[in-house]
């Protein structure tokens, strides 16, 4: 029996750790394991000044972008994958109401890594003879102490707090992801504050039983809200594919920035208090069979 | 031209015949770039293992749009952690086949934005994993299914991927070949230059001068690129059974007619599974 403390709260209270000019994370790759229901909470509450960074941002990046909390974003990469563009972001580029910082993927990870372990950056080749050096000034060419290369200092990337979703968790807060971690567990030992999202909590006995995937430990998380469909419109392997129809619905409607508000953010974002009312504003959980292997079958 | 074969499948094999006994892992990003690599693996290269993007090797993998991990996890062979791929990275031995949106006359490639990066015209993705790639992959090959003067330009507008210019001081990365529609060329690191390996049958040097953005060497006795034999193209078709493939070669109304026609076929096998 696992006597373990709860970190169980509610969507809200997880959201609310979240202060004025934090730098978030956020878990998963591009259309893969999104936390989008505690983004869509963060989205309703009145945090503002927000640093996003992304290794691999996605709709998550998007929305929050769309509702106005970013001041910065940190990025690798903010796309739909197959779905397209992010229209936000590109919006945001365009226009030049965002700062952006570019990294690329490994110096993102880097940056990472050097926060988990303390340091104040880990040296890499990445980004020489690029012009990443030249627009993003945080990563510093130096000449290597031991030979004479010119290397870059990648500095530590430290977000006070990062959100992750997962298809199940226990309320001790091991995370358990049979797909692709992606970076998951960098980005929780990274973070000063780590809160988790499941699809369904696990009992004792199922946690013992899903044990060689529970690749998120509890020692780094910070707290547990359980949120059933938490990626949607992203994947959440086993449990449901990417919702590109949705994103496709997401995607025309951000083609008209004034109408945007009422087409899109009021129905499924700022009028849905709660996860209940996105799914009720979706036509129901029900009808989202069609992202599950089996579909009607289920 | 003697033998029927549609440009996908020229492509796709001459992408799959450039990988090199060097090159042990194949990463794949796109549906050419996944079937390349399971060519190179079932006729060229057994030894090649096969990364696609969520961090399985190996496997029944096909291209797809939206199955995701569905599609890899079904049957991998072995799972990996994002630091295994990115000690692959630094250790070398892998190859990537990848399309940027530009790329020019010293190997630069660009995915990040047209235009000034401060003030984009067009804002595109971000840099990726091209600044990690081009100082360390074995195979940093590029393709291109529209070779044109807006894609094959004097100078990126950005350099997320480094070619050959004064920039690159380290000797890890450097792209290796440029495939497009038009033909396979090559780097010369020494003149910073790019010329013409084999043009695609039926192809001359006027196009390529016409449809490139900076003179490309093509000499007079350059071959011709080797069509697919009939062992690739009935491979490169039972390895895509979906044709996402062709989505890559398609623009406007046909490539949404696909897209939708893709998506129906793709809801339908999730929903036998």
């Amino acid at each position: 029996m696992n006597t373990a403390h709860s970190k169980l709260m509610n969507l809200d209270a997880a959201v609310a750790l979240v202060k004025d000019g934090d730098t978030i994370i956020c878990g998963g790759s591009s259309l893969v394991r999104k936390p989008m229901a505690a983004v869509r909470a963060l989205a309703r509450s009145a945090v503002r000044d927000l640093t996003v960074v992304a290794f691999l941002g996605g709709p998550e990046v998007d929305l929050l972008l769309a509702v106005g909390k970013v001041r910065k974003v940190s990025y690798a990469y903010v796309g739909f994958e197959a779905a397209g563009m992010a229209p936000h972001f590109r919006r945001a580029r365009e226009a030049r109401s965002i700062e952006a910082q570019e990294w690329s993927e490994y110096t993102l990870i880097a940056g990472l890594e050097a926060a988990a372990r303390r340091l104040p950056f880990l040296p890499t080749r990445s980004g020489l003879g690029t012009d990443l050096l030249r627009v993003n000034p945080a990563l510093v060419p130096f000449t290597s102490p031991i030979g004479a290369e010119t290397l870059v200092a990648v500095p530590a990337l430290k977000p006070d707090v990062a959100f992750i979703h997962v298809p199940t968790a226990h309320p001790s807060g091991y995370g358990v992801v049979p797909g692709d971690l992606v970076a998951d567990d960098l980005i929780a030992k990274s973070a000063a504050c780590t809160i988790l999202t499941c699809d369904r909590l696990l009992s004792d006995e199922e946690l013992e039983q899903a044990a060689g995937d529970a690749l998120l430990q509890r020692w780094w998380v910070d707290g547990v809200v359980e949120v059933p469909w938490g990626a949607h419109p992203t994947a959440c392997f086993p449990c449901y594919t990417a919702d590109l129809e949705h994103l496709g619905i997401y995607q025309s409607a951000a083609r008209d920035p004034q109408s945007f508000p009422q087409s899109y953010l009021v129905p499924y974002v700022l009028g849905a208090a709660d996860q209940a009312a996105y799914l009720a504003a979706l036509g129901g959980a029900e009808t989202l069979t069609r992202l599950q292997p089996g579909g009607e079958r289920r | 031209m003697t033998t029927e074969f549609a440009l996908d499948e020229l492509m796709i094999a001459t992408m799959a015949r450039q990988f090199g006994p060097e090159v042990r892992v194949a990463a794949a990003a796109t549906a050419c770039s996944l079937l390349a690599a399971l060519v190179a693996q079932r006729l060229y290269q057994p030894h090649l293992a096969v990364a696609t993007s969520f961090n399985v090797l190996d496997g029944q993998l096909f291209p797809n749009l939206s199955l995701g991990e569905f599609a890899v996890y079904r049957r991998p062979q072995a799972r990996t952690r994002i630091g295994d791929l990115f000690d692959l990275v630094h250790a070398g031995p892998a190859a990537i086949w990848m399309n940027p949106v530009q790329v020019d006359q010293a190997g630069n490639a660009n995915i990040s934005a047209i235009g000034p990066w401060e003030r984009p015209r067009v804002a595109l993705i971000g840099a990726r994993g091209l600044p990690d790639n081009t100082v360390n992959l074995a195979g940093v090959y590029y393709y291109l299914t529209d070779h044109s003067p807006k894609s094959i330009v004097a100078q990126v507008d950005f350099i997320c991927g480094g070619g050959y210019g004064p920039g690159r001081q380290v000797p890890y990365g450097g792209p290796k070949v440029l495939l497009t529609n038009l033909g396979l060329f090559t780097w010369d690191p020494k003149t910073v230059s790019l010329r013409a390996a084999s043009l695609h049958s039926g192809v001359t040097p006027e196009q390529v001068a016409e449809r490139s953005g900076f003179p490309v060497a093509v000499a007079a006795d350059t071959p011709m690129t080797p069509p697919p034999t009939v062992e690739e193209s009935d491979l490169i078709r039972s390895l895509d059974p979906l044709g996402a493939r062709k989505l890559e070669f398609l623009k406007g109304e046909a490539a949404a007619a696909h897209l939708a026609e893709l998506k129906r076929r793709e809801a339908e096998l999730l929903a036998s599974w």
